[in-house]
């Protein structure tokens, strides 16, 4: 089995890793963000999607490693991130792991914590949010639990801090004692299951034992016996190539089906169970409470997906939402250019006239390094950058879980779950990190619906035309028609790429959580790195795009692209030849398109031209803006739907989009007269 | 099963069945039907077929609203029944989606024949509802899956038994699993979202919420023991083992 060196490449000179594992929601980042501070950086597992955060913090004179896995709610290979939570720490084991668990519901927590145990790795479990159990009522006898469990436990409170250094303080020890432990020697505190699975599992476990090859990960034949009788995809696989395999399989076959003749389940399903009622067992013997309070987030969270409360909370959410992203994004991107003008843009300009002087090259380096960069920041700074921080908002308060229980069913209808509604939201904002955001979907067709939508959707440079031209120059109508038509539009492919395309979306399986106050270091994290993300894939497509364009516009070869657009522009859709090299243009920036169409006016009709509405009517704007809308948005937009889909895909939506916007353009225009 | 002279009488046709079909449903669920509601939902011109089932005395009119006579309503179960047990097919045999089950059922139900339709209902195990919880006419009530109801038949704010989960593949079923949800286990129905939204169940102390798809494909039965708790009962020396 290949060994991926992720983490030691990534934590270099330490004298110890530590991993932190748990279920999503249980306050594993907090944890993160107070162990490592602002040194932290997060990397792709290789080959995979799903990303793992590595930082170093300093305890007692030591530097240690952490290693910040997947929040899932069990090990396995049934989906991606359960597989990078377990191979990470399997194939560069760390030297000890801490398990977060939500002291609020300690019952669904220890599964995942036995799960650790069962395949032998040094734990120790923190039990967190003891704030919110407090406030819910429920006491925990720690000293009850870590007998049971027979590892450290933790009590924290991970937001402030407490508990943070007896916790670290126990997992060094643990690492210590754990390196003293012989390799192979099984660790003394396995969880032990009814008599009738133990029996399963040690007969599989003798006949690996006495199997002559090395075993996968250096499990514990043990561990690897309970895998192999879960059925585990990625262990059945690797054992099946190994000496001995076919007769592991067989024996675990053979096993299983003994036992599903007894209980009427098979071991895969048999021993999950077990599992559950250890882990209630535990959780029943150690949780004690008092009459059940309802804290006011709970009550609050309830009405959130109530419909007849949550609907207008919803809406009312969205509008303030928008509004905000509008107001706040629009006063700062002008104060971005205001910026920009004044003291970014002089000094590259002089620079530019110092190495190329007034030739067209020297034109051709601004369009790149003056304005290229300007629209990146412009549009990434103001409006990105405050959408993914109100959205790390709602994601961390657990709002965004509501919104996708109330629009499930809508969603559905559009060949997607409610968790996509996320992605059509951020799409408003920027198309871009939007189509990032559908990786968490899980499969293709879902992401290639949920991309396509995302693409339709008015991103704020688009809704800056259809404000900025249809509606300001064609009347308010206008520029609503369109966002209308643009809504039906959405609903429709989505409607129709559902019935279309092969297959079915999976359903909805969600945890639904009450609300929480959300840690500013953790939604401060989230926004960076995605921020960084965006500015790392948008620049270098807005930078080269710039200069192919700045070359075509400074040495006149744009102008040959007005005879062959012209049938399609002037023919179809009734608009003056040189919108149509505007719409080239604007792939680079949308909200450019207005910009673009009144310099190349004052080209082609001389002063005068400044005015939209000198040399077109309301209804040509009015075309002119709803093509503007739906065609593939941009340069950027298309690098990631090329990157995260593939290059047919990417242009089959591009194309798509394309045709689109010339039909409804063509329909808009004969319809309007 | 059913007299023959309904298929020998012309007018006879698919129809007249999607009428009697709908009086039945109509009936079912205490909404009166007029004629324009009836056009309005089968889109389509009925006054000829309509006059024939009134002249067989099969529907009858009344100040504009319509029923069904006893031997309408007798024919029209039978119809209902084909349907719905051909819906429990779709879905639990082929795979079919739950939401798309019904078209598809309403087209093939009049193919169907009743020797066929006793033999589907044979392998589904007598099923006791339709994948949308309706129940099935004449389905045998001592079937041991009479008694389960998919969770999406449920009211809010009841607690059940997970009986089967019908249709998943094994890796869903494991997923399921790995959750705590497995049959024989006790859920809270906390909260049914309108217009085919999801389920949200309460299992302990975690909230799951659940496309509605899948939820029609869980199987809920009764709680004998509605008073115990989901969690924390009776704790007593459980011997846990280590």
């Amino acid at each position: 089995m290949s060994s991926c060196r992720v983490i030691t490449q990534h934590l270099p000179n330490t004298d110890l890793t530590i991993a932190l594992a748990g279920n999503p929601n249980v306050g594993k980042s907090s944890l993160f963000n107070r162990l490592t501070g602002a040194h932290a950086e997060t990397a792709n597992y290789p080959g995979k999607t799903v990303a793992l955060n590595f930082g170093v913090t300093r305890f007692d004179g030591k530097r240690i490693g952490i290693v910040d896995l997947p929040g899932t709610y069990a090990l396995g290979a049934l989906s991606e991130d359960q597989q990078v939570a377990r191979q990470a720490v399997l194939e560069n084991p760390p030297d000890a792991i801490i398990a977060l668990a939500d002291a609020t519901n300690l019952e669904r927590n220890l599964y995942l914590v036995l799960q650790y145990l069962d395949l032998g790795l040094p734990l120790v479990v923190a039990v967190n949010l003891m704030d919110e159990a407090t406030r819910a009522g429920i006491t925990i006898d720690i000293a009850r639990l870590a007998g049971d469990l027979r590892v450290p436990v933790v009590p924290t409170i991970a937001t402030r801090g407490k508990g943070v250094a007896e916790l670290i303080d126990a997992a060094i020890g643990r690492g210590v004692q754990g390196k003293e432990v012989q390799l192979g020697v099984p660790a003394q505190n396995t969880p032990k299951y009814d008599s009738e699975i133990e029996a399963a599992i040690d007969a599989l476990a003798r006949v690996i034992k006495t199997a002559p090859a090395e075993r996968p990960y250096n499990l514990t034949p043990r561990a690897l016996a309970i895998l192999l009788l879960e059925e585990d995809a990625e262990l059945t696989r690797a054992v099946a190539a190994m000496p001995g395999g076919t007769t592991m399989r067989a024996r675990a076959r053979e096993l299983s089906a003994a036992i599903e003749a007894r209980v009427g389940e098979p071991l895969s399903l048999h021993l999950p169970r077990a599992r559950h009622d250890l882990a209630r067992e535990i959780a029943c013997r150690a949780t004690s409470q008092c009459a059940e309070r309802e804290p006011l987030s709970v009550r609050l969270w309830r009405w959130s997906i109530q419909p007849l409360t949550g609907i207008p909370l919803l809406v009312g959410m969205l509008v303030a939402l928008f509004a905000f992203l509008f107001w706040a994004g629009g006063t700062m991107a002008e104060a971005f250019a205001g910026f920009w003008e004044a003291f970014v843009s002089p000094p590259i300009q002089a620079i530019v006239a110092l190495i190329f002087g007034e030739s067209i090259a020297g034109k051709i380096a601004l369009w790149g390094f003056d304005a290229g960069i300007e629209a990146a920041l412009e549009i990434g700074i103001p409006y990105v950058l405050t959408f993914y921080a109100l959205l790390a908002l709602l994601e961390d308060s657990g709002y965004m879980n509501s919104i996708a229980f109330l629009v499930d069913a809508l969603m559905k209808r559009l060949g997607l779950h409610g968790r996509a509604v996320i992605m059509l939201l951020a799409g408003a904002g920027c198309n871009v990190p939007a189509i990032m955001g559908t990786r968490v979907l899980t499969t293709r067709r879902e992401r290639i619906i949920a991309s396509t939508l995302v693409v339709l959707t008015p991103c704020s440079a688009r809704t800056a035309v259809i404000a900025g031209g249809a509606a300001l120059f064609a009347g308010w109508q206008a520029g609503a028609g369109i966002l209308l038509i643009t809504l039906g539009l959405i609903i429709a492919t989505g409607v129709g790429l559902n019935r279309l395309m092969p297959g079915r979306s999976d359903d909805l399986v969600m945890e639904m959580f009450p609300f929480r106050v959300p840690t500013p270091s953790v939604v401060a994290r989230k926004t960076w790195f995605r921020f960084r993300e965006f500015i790392l894939t948008a620049l270098p497509i807005v930078l080269i795009g710039s200069f192919v364009m700045g070359a075509l516009y400074e040495t006149g070869t744009i102008w040959i692209f007005n005879a062959p657009l012209a049938p399609i522009v002037e023919g179809w859709l009734g608009l003056p030849a040189i919108a149509g090299l505007t719409l080239i243009f604007a792939t680079l920036r949308k909200e450019l398109a207005l910009q673009f169409l009144l310099t190349l006016a004052l080209v082609q009709y001389g002063s005068g031209a400044d005015n939209l509405l000198s040399f077109m009517t309301p209804q040509q704007i009015f075309v002119y803006a709803l093509v503007n809308t739906l065609y593939i948005p941009c340069l950027a937009t298309f690098a990631v739907l090329r990157k995260e889909l593939g290059t047919r895909t990417a242009i089959g939506i591009a194309v798509f989009t394309i045709l689109l916007a010339v039909i409804v353009g063509g329909i808009a225009r004969y319809a309007l007269g | 099963m059913f007299p023959l002279a309904f298929q020998s009488n012309p007018p006879w046709d698919e129809t007249a069945e999607m009428i009697l079909l709908a009086l039945a449903r109509a009936e079912e669920n205490a909404v009166p039907l007029t004629r324009d509601d009836l056009a309005r939902e089968l889109n389509a011109s009925l006054a000829p077929h309509l006059q024939s089932l009134i002249s067989q005395a099969l529907v009858s009119v009344d100040a504009g609203t319509l029923a069904l006579t006893p031997a309408g309503r007798a024919r029209a179960r039978v119809l209902l029944r084909r349907h719905r047990v051909v819906e429990r097919h779709l879905t639990d045999v082929l795979g079919l989606d739950w939401s798309r089950a019904h078209e598809q059922a309403d087209r093939l139900e009049h193919t169907v024949s009743a020797e066929e339709e006793a033999t589907l209902a044979a392998q589904l195990g007598d099923p006791a509802t339709c994948p949308h919880g309706n129940p099935i006419p004449d389905a045998p009530a001592d079937s041991a899956r009479a008694r389960e109801t998919p969770l999406t038949a449920c009211a809010a704010a009841t607690r059940v038994i997970i009986a089967r989960i019908s249709r998943e593949t094994p890796e869903a079923l494991r997923h399921l699993a790995t959750l705590g949800l497995l049959p024989e286990v006790q859920v809270e129905v906390e909260n049914i979202a309108p217009f085919g939204g999801p389920v949200m169940v309460r299992l302990g102390r975690a909230h799951y919420a659940l496309g509605r798809d899948l939820a029609a494909r869980i199987w809920i039965k009764e709680d004998q023991n509605p008073k115990s708790q989901l969690t924390f009962n009776s704790v007593g020396n459980l011997g846990l083992g280590f």
